[in-house]
């Protein structure tokens, strides 16, 4: 069962998708909300949300970030965009799982939420070429970017070690019995790592040793 | 129990289709025909004789203007038009009458379209 949370401002728009999403026996309406806030608080009692592109200031980006920004394990679909790729692209980017326009169908909206519970897109050929197109544009920056970085920053052995380490998901005290050293001196490593590469969490730090090791 | 007979002239097809869903699940109502094309109205009026035409507001908020020509030539039908959120309702029939409904429920807006039926006025008067 697909536990689904709405979030849209009006009691109409409210209504009528609830009418129309409680005919499916796979789907299950498990709160409506009208605010950003409220829909946060709600969202780990729920699979899939539903929010409106026309929530008040900018309400389903901020929601989408913080939805991202919190790794909650809810994902975001987002409702009524018009059908053009910029607007998509930046639901894209602020962590939206998938969308549905304007113009699609009630089936579409269906195959939607199905398809974000289950962790897949669906989007149409136009899109998946602007997004696609995209992601080359970023991996070019992110290249130009990284050599940059890898130009700059001097590891030292040990803290290259410690990258791998980390890259491998290993504790402090992991890494500490693995190099049989002193947990407070890999929490000295860890921290100078950070600071070389101006990253604020070890997680970060793994993801930059993984795309190092396939260059 | 006689039915409203509503065409959905909405160029949204989601708002559209999920309209009609909700309309099929109202007994005394029933959607007699379905256009994205604003244009083709005037013969679909003719041909099916509605009640009702869900139309789409402006970006203003205001009906568009060909609709509410349409009115004059067509003075039993009246007109429910809807911005894309649903936050802002209007009903509509002839020259003389123009209603704005807010923040509707579902069942607040079945009720309207019930209580401003053409044959429910004309019972009454």
């Amino acid at each position: 069962m697909i536990r689904l949370l709405l979030v849209n401002e009006f009691r109409l728009m409210c209504n009528v998708l609830a009418s129309v999403l409680e005919d499916e026996s796979d789907i299950e309406i498990v709160g409506i909300t009208t605010n950003v806030e409220d829909a946060l608080s709600q969202a780990s009692e729920s699979d899939v949300m539903l929010v409106s592109t026309r929530l008040p200031n900018n309400g389903a980006l901020r929601l989408t970030r913080a939805v991202n920004e919190a790794e909650l394990p809810v994902r975001v679909l987002i409702l009524g965009l018009a059908d053009t790729e910029a607007e998509v692209i930046e639901f894209v980017e602020a962590g939206a799982s998938g969308y549905v326009l304007q113009d699609d169908s009630v089936d579409n909206l269906l195959s939607n939420i199905r398809a974000a519970y289950n962790g897949e897109a669906l989007v149409s050929p136009g899109i998946a070429g602007a997004l696609m197109a995209r992601v080359s544009e970023l991996a070019q920056l992110f290249a130009t970017v990284d050599g940059t970085v890898a130009e700059v920053v001097d590891f030292t052995p040990r803290e290259r070690e410690i990258m791998q380490l980390l890259a491998e998901d290993m504790t402090n005290q992991e890494i500490a019995d693995f190099l049989v050293i002193e947990v407070g001196t890999v929490k000295n490593h860890v921290h100078n790592i950070l600071e070389k590469l101006g990253v604020s969490s070890r997680h970060e730090a793994a993801a930059y040793w993984a795309l190092m090791s396939q260059r | 129990m006689q039915s409203q007979r509503i065409i959905l002239a909405n160029d949204q097809r989601l708002l559209r289709e999920m309209f009609r869903r909700v309309i099929k699940k109202i007994p005394d109502f029933k959607v007699v025909g379905e256009i994205a094309d604003l244009g083709e109205l005037p013969r679909m009026i003719e041909r099916l004789e509605p009640q009702w035409v869900l139309v789409s507001l402006n970006q203003d908020g205001k009906l568009p203007q060909a609709l509410c020509s349409l009115l004059a030539d067509y003075p039993k039908v009246r007109l429910l038009a809807m911005d894309a959120d649903g936050s802002e309702v209007k009903i509509k029939w002839v020259e003389t009458h123009e209603e704005d409904l807010k923040d509707l429920s579902l069942g607040a807006l079945v009720e309207a379209l019930r209580s401003q039926s053409p044959w429910e006025l004309s019972v009454q008067s």
